[in-house]
């Protein structure tokens, strides 16, 4: 049951991170690329799994896995966030490779820990 | 044109709406697929307290190593099917690595009187993940240029 829940909610978050992706990509801008949809999906995703942890209390640990691992997890990426980096040092755009790591550090660790006091957890 | 960004596909596409529904097919199939095998990985191998989260700066590491190897020989054989490029780069990897599980892991560690492994599970999952994506993206270069392969496409089908 809970691997199948945590199935389901996995799918739901990659579809998400796919949709934002593509939806910012379509955004007409004249910056010079920079991952900003690693950053929303990986601080929305922090939020949620900080979020999770009231869920058990009320609905059982079946859905915090759903909501945690399965769409937090799903949600959220690592690969992406590497990857973006080392190409924008391949680029020699040092600083924002720089400023890549921080930023998803850093508000990641602040949407975790907002979301965590606001499930009471 | 937009460069092709790291971690998305590739080549310029259709963006946002614009997708088919085999790519949003393939997305979803990736997903659970990858959400899966992090998700049994995390059974066989679950975090002790107090301890690194093992599993997870695993999945992490191999993640990067090989999105990255995938994005620079797609790069260089912009031909692979779109959808492909979807299943395995933005599904299955997307959704096998996590981010939120590092912060999250990271938070409680801190908050249960151990900052000091909070902080080197953080410097590490970077260092480590860093380190893998560029190792991943220099193999990527030598496997996807031209030659490497019979010409047939042993990598992208």
């Amino acid at each position: 049951m809970t691997a199948l829940l945590v199935g389901l909610f996995g799918i739901a978050g990659a579809l998400t991170r796919f949709a934002v992706d593509g939806w910012l990509a379509g955004l007409p801008s004249p910056r010079r690329h920079w991952p900003w949809a690693t950053l929303l999906v990986n601080v929305a995703g922090s939020f949620v799994i900080g979020l999770s942890v009231g869920v058990t209390a009320v609905f059982g640990p079946e859905w915090h896995s759903a909501l945690a691992t399965g769409f937090a997890g799903g949600l959220t990426t690592f690969s992406s966030w590497t990857t973006a980096t080392v190409r924008l040092a391949s680029e020699r755009r040092y600083l924002a490779a720089a400023a890549n790591i921080l930023a998803n550090l850093l508000l990641g660790l602040a949407a975790a820990a907002a979301g965590l006091a606001i499930s009471g957890g | 044109m937009r460069a092709p960004q790291a971690g998305r596909t590739g080549a310029a596409h259709k963006t946002g709406s614009g997708y088919g529904w085999r790519v949003w097919t393939a997305v979803a199939a990736g997903g659970l697929l990858g959400t899966e095998l992090r998700y049994v990985l995390g059974l066989l191998f679950p975090d002790q307290p107090g301890e690194l989260p093992w599993a997870t700066l695993g999945i992490n590491i191999v993640g990067s190593f090989v999105l990255a190897a995938l994005t620079t020989i797609w790069i260089a054989r912009p031909q692979t099917a779109f959808w492909l490029r979807a299943a395995i780069g933005p599904g299955v990897l997307g959704s096998f690595t996590t981010f939120s599980a590092v912060v999250f892991s990271a938070d409680q560690l801190t908050r249960f009187g151990l900052p000091a492994v909070g902080f080197l599970y953080l410097g590490l999952s970077v260092l480590l993940g860093l380190a893998a994506a560029a190792a991943g993206w220099r193999t990527g270069r030598v496997l996807g240029a031209p030659g490497s392969f019979d010409g047939t496409g042993a990598v992208s089908p």
